[in-house]
């Protein structure tokens, strides 16, 4: 037993639980010194005092860093435009979002159930060209992120994950209420952001 | 959407999403310029020039890490050099320390502890900073400053007991008291 494993010990001892060894051999220096009891006394005020916390943030004005965002990130990233591989399933989607609007009917309207299922069979046949065009870009997306960094490929497959966990739930609530038009505005909106976190992906 | 989802959309010209960086970190990294610079005015002047420093510098982050680490590594090595800089004042007025109310104990022992902890060596002092007064764990100190864990732990012993030995008259009659 020396003296600096002793004080690796007894600071190690005020952060987390010791084996039962090492608090065994800790103990034993402490019960032989005064001055070890003392060192650790001082330590624990000092660890009371050191964690005192720190004011809150105030609000702050976020316009000089906004203007300065945009003189510099905005100059060297321009915005850019939807990649041609997105251009089909953008279309589609906002094919859906049209045929949507027609399903959607204000409380108590009353509208012909024939004109009513004859959107809702256009609203279908959308949702299946939008499956198709989407998994080309899964496809696509699939390789990119096998090629990217893993903590940023990780962050977009559960940015994925949890699109596409909303367009399930869209999709049963969709099924479980075919006359809700609000179901399937949020459904096509899940569409709309999963189109384009995957072509963040293919774009990099 | 985590971190890394917004610098990608800031990556490509969504700039507006600058904000959510600044919202999500704005908190921890105000707390963290507080306790390099001990007064709430050069706190907030330090936090914005932190901000301006990612501003230009979020192009050279490459996912390694996580961006929050990578955003604590950056906002360190800021309020190193600042505090190294004439700008930084080294005196901590008692009355200030009293005024802002958040002393536990002596208000006296507080003060001495906060000049002693701007006079440990760089190496001590972030990691004292970062653990007893930011609460990280080591896992995180290390991958921050880029060194092992038990390198970690051994800075920060050896950051207290310096401590200690600065402090001792003031915690002799402490301990008395």
């Amino acid at each position: 037993m020396n003296d600096e494993r002793i004080l690796e010990l007894l600071s190690r001892s005020s952060d987390e639980t010791l084996d039962a060894q090492a608090q065994q051999e800790l103990d034993a220096a402490l019960n032989s010194s005064q001055e070890l009891r003392d060192l650790a006394a001082d330590l624990a005020v000092l660890k009371d005092l050191a964690a005192e916390p720190a004011p809150a943030c105030p609000e702050l004005d976020f316009a000089p860093l906004s203007q300065e965002v945009e003189r510099t990130l905005a100059r060297r990233h321009p915005r850019l435009l939807p990649g041609r591989w997105a251009a089909p399933a953008l279309a589609l989607a906002a094919l859906l979002i049209l045929s949507f609007i027609g399903l959607v009917r204000p409380p108590g309207a009353q509208s012909e159930p024939a004109e009513f299922d004859a959107i809702r069979e256009q609203v279908m046949a959308a949702q299946e060209e939008f499956h198709t065009a989407i998994a080309r870009m899964e496809a696509i997306a699939t390789t990119r992120l096998s090629q990217m960094p893993p903590e940023i490929a990780l962050s977009y497959t559960r940015n994925l994950e949890v699109i596409n966990q909303a367009i399930r739930d869209c999709e049963m609530l969709a099924d479980q209420h075919p006359g809700s038009g609000l179901n399937y505005a949020a459904l096509s909106q899940s569409y709309g952001a999963k189109i384009h976190l995957l072509e963040m992906i293919i774009e990099g | 959407m985590d971190d890394a989802f917004w610098v990608s959309k800031i990556k490509r010209g969504e700039t507006r999403y600058f904000e959510n960086i600044y919202e999500q970190h704005k908190g921890k990294l105000y707390s963290l310029c507080y306790r390099f610079t001990r007064n709430s005015s050069d706190a907030e002047e330090q936090l914005q020039e932190i901000f301006m420093k990612l501003i230009s510098k979020i192009d050279k982050f490459q996912g390694k890490s996580s961006f929050g680490t990578w955003l604590y590594r950056l906002a360190v090595n800021h309020l190193i050099n600042y505090t190294k800089g004439d700008k930084h004042r080294e005196d901590v007025a008692l009355e200030e320390v009293k005024e802002e109310g958040a002393t536990r104990g002596d208000p006296d022992l507080s003060m001495a502890l906060r000049k002693a902890v701007q006079q440990l060596p760089e190496g001590f002092r972030k990691v004292f900073v970062l653990h007893d007064q930011e609460g990280l764990r080591h896992e995180e100190i290390a991958a921050i400053l880029g060194c092992s864990p038990a390198t970690s732990r051994s800075q920060l012993c050896r950051a207290r007991l310096a401590l200690r030995e600065r402090l001792q008259p003031m915690l002799s009659r402490e301990r008395t008291t």
